[in-house]
């Protein structure tokens, strides 16, 4: 295996006496799309910006593209990395051409690479419409991908995705997912966040934060398997009157929506609640979700 | 690394250059605010005051009375008119029909001749501080013009000398050509400090400010990139106020354009250092338009010497106004139009402002590097 792209040891960053991000240690692997989990606050936006060299690490070790963070060469780290977030893109008022003339400009592209190379990226997003038109006129799902394109421009190693998708059409989103599904084939490093789980299960590995911890790190399966080694089930309420069981039998039992989801504490519980149960409810074995794991895990615990 | 790359520097400002030409708002404000503003404050900011209204009762009804009311009259800066009673002219007083009343005794002129030296009194509306001391001025030369034109003597011979003034640099005493100069102070400051603050602003806000700096594009770059549109636009302003002073007001313009220019010059940077500062500290376009207001306008417009002389202020406004550059501008701008001293005269308000220059630029890239952590 070729050396990580990104690597991260003991990261520690504290404002004041508050920590940020709390001893965090992972890597990821060329080509890889490496998911960031976790709720507002608990640290993936802290984390992101000290990779992308915007934030110096308080303590830890820190290397992108194969470089070391070290004073003085947030510039090499910068050459390297794309960054997106879902805060600011692209400029309303300007035109897609000028959005992109202007990234070319503040990376010092030359002119005859960067038009090859915009025509190119905007190929691969199929980008139909005119470069003269105002950024403020395209689509919400349009205007992502573009700004993807602007963020590819110099070729970067790895780019960083903070919440690419937040507030773009599910189709736009399913889109989305498949350029960076692309990208990932063609070598790029995809380093993402993301609110939404269905996303979530598109990448290769995801580590999940809490309060600054990484709490978790593994591929989608794995995280579910270990999170659940019992299986779980679905059940919707057969009648209008609910009437909940004996909780005690049950690791887990989350409302979502009109049924739940719940996993049995042992085979004896199951054994003995199960068919009692199905006079309430409608049943069916699921496969557990992220959105599950996510709130067993990250949630679950702090309750 | 690059600390400095022209090709950054020159997408940022093409860029904010693009901004600035497609909003309506900035345009406006930088380019026909300034003109409105030169118009409205040069109309109005009158110093001198004329055509007074002044109601007069003549109880002597004599050839003497009659030529001190003429006297009043071809003054030019009154309008002598005849009320029966003096409480007639009192109420006009306070209706503020007439700003002043003359009251002239009975037996003014036979007190006169006879050197028993008569009292004519003047009621002034002394509410109206503003009007009140010229009138005072007025009235003095009025006395002396008033006595010798009773006496019928040419008035060489009343005294025993008279002053001949001259006045220097201004000789019709034209209050515009006072204030004009100034008003190039305050447009600088609204467009630079304002239009700064809200620009640097406005990437905070939108989180654009984080895209550009994981970009290798310097602070340095961002500054001089983003400021250089609104130095123009500055200079854009004060082009405006000097083809307006010199084609509208007849302003003359004695001294140097070199000086100008420079102390123009100096005085946009500190100021647009001063907005961006604002931008800095406050982050959001709302507190950094506070922000510019307070610390940038009014003082620009207060502690200056633009409307209140400094040399009469308390001595501490006089300390507070040499903390802003404007008060060592508007020095320079109204000594090149109607003086024109040399550099060597005016090393004192250059040196003042080069050194504020100093002082804003370092705040800005200080507290900017430690905004970021």
């Amino acid at each position: 295996m070729s050396a990580p792209v990104v690597e991260v040891k003991n990261l520690s960053v504290c404002f004041g006496r508050f920590y940020a991000v709390k001893n965090i240690s992972f890597s990821v692997a060329k080509g890889e799309i490496f998911g960031f989990l976790g709720a507002n606050g608990a640290g993936k936006t802290t984390t992101i910006r000290v990779l992308c060299g915007l934030l110096p690490a308080s303590e830890g070790y820190v290397s992108v593209g194969g470089i070391e963070f070290l004073p003085g060469r947030e510039n090499l780290i910068k050459q390297k990395v794309g960054y997106m977030s879902q805060r600011f893109t692209l400029y309303d008022e300007l035109s897609v051409k000028e959005n992109m003339d202007f990234a070319a400009g503040i990376r010092r592209l030359k002119k005859a690479d960067y038009e090859k190379h915009r025509q190119e990226l905007l190929d691969f997003i199929g980008f139909k419409q005119k470069l003269s038109t105002v950024v403020r006129d395209l689509p919400g799902g349009i205007k992502q991908e573009v700004a993807l394109c602007q963020s590819l421009l110099h070729d970067p190693e790895i780019i960083f995705l903070d919440e690419p998708t937040a507030g773009v059409a599910p189709a736009a989103r399913f889109r989305f997912w498949q350029l960076i599904g692309k990208l990932a084939a063609a070598g790029k490093t995809i380093f993402v966040t993301t609110h939404y789980m269905d996303e979530a299960e598109n990448c290769g590995r995801i580590a999940l934060m809490r309060s600054g911890e990484l709490i978790e790190l593994d591929s989608p399966q794995n995280l579910k398997a270990k999170t659940f080694s019992r299986r779980m089930y679905s059940l919707t309420p057969k009648g209008r009157d609910e009437i909940l069981p004996d909780l005690r039998a049950f690791t887990v039992w989350e409302p979502y929506g009109q049924h739940y989801h719940a996993v049995f504490k042992d085979d004896a519980a199951e054994k003995e609640v199960l068919p009692r149960l199905k006079k309430i409810f409608h049943i069916e074995e699921i496969n557990p979700s992220l959105e599950d794991v996510f709130i067993r895990i990250v949630e679950g615990d702090g309750r | 690394m690059t600390i400095f790359s022209r090709r950054r520097a020159r997408a940022v400002f093409l860029k904010e250059f693009k901004h600035v030409f497609r909003d309506p708002f900035t345009l406006i404000m930088a380019l026909l605010l300034p003109f409105l503003i030169v118009l409205i404050l040069g109309n109005c900011i009158e110093f001198n005051v004329q055509s007074i209204d002044l109601a007069y009762t003549d109880h002597d009804r004599s050839e003497s009375s009659r030529k001190l009311v003429e006297t009043f009259g071809s003054s030019d800066y009154f309008r002598p008119y005849m009320v029966e009673t003096p409480e007639q002219g009192f109420a006009d007083v306070v209706s503020e029909h007439a700003k002043a009343m003359l009251i002239i005794p009975p037996d003014f002129e036979k007190e006169f001749m006879t050197n028993r030296n008569p009292d004519v009194q003047i009621l002034l509306d002394g509410a109206d501080n503003s009007s009140i001391s010229a009138i005072s001025n007025y009235l003095n030369t009025i006395n002396t013009t008033a006595v010798n034109k009773i006496r019928d003597m040419p008035p060489e011979d009343s005294n025993l000398f008279a002053f001949k003034t001259r006045y220097m640099f201004n000789p019709e005493l034209n209050s515009r050509w006072f204030s004009i100069p100034g008003i190039a102070a305050v447009i600088i400051a609204l467009v630079a400090i304002m239009l700064t603050a809200l620009t640097i602003c406005k990437e905070w806000e939108q989180g654009s400010m984080e895209m550009l700096l994981s970009t290798p594009v310097t602070s340095l770059e961002i500054m001089v990139g983003k400021l250089f549109p609104y130095a123009v636009l500055s200079f854009c302003g004060f082009i405006i106020v000097y083809l307006a002073a010199r084609l509208i007001f007849n302003l003359p313009f004695a001294g140097s354009y070199t000086i100008l220019l420079s102390a123009t010059l100096l005085f946009i940077f500190d100021y647009l250092a001063l907005g961006l500062y604002i931008s800095i500290i406050s982050h959001e376009q709302q507190v950094a338009v506070q922000y510019a207001a307070a610390i940038g306008l009014l003082p620009t417009a207060m502690l200056s010497g633009f409307i209140f002389p400094i040399q009469y202020m308390p001595e501490i406004f006089q300390w507070i106004s040499a903390l802003f550059p404007a008060r060592f501008y508007i020095e320079i701008s109204r000594d090149q139009f109607l003086k024109a001293s040399s550099w060597g005269d005016l090393w004192i308000p250059f040196t003042a402002m080069f050194v504020q220059a100093i002082i804003l630029m370092s705040a800005c890239l200080w507290r900017f590097r430690r905004t970021l952590e």
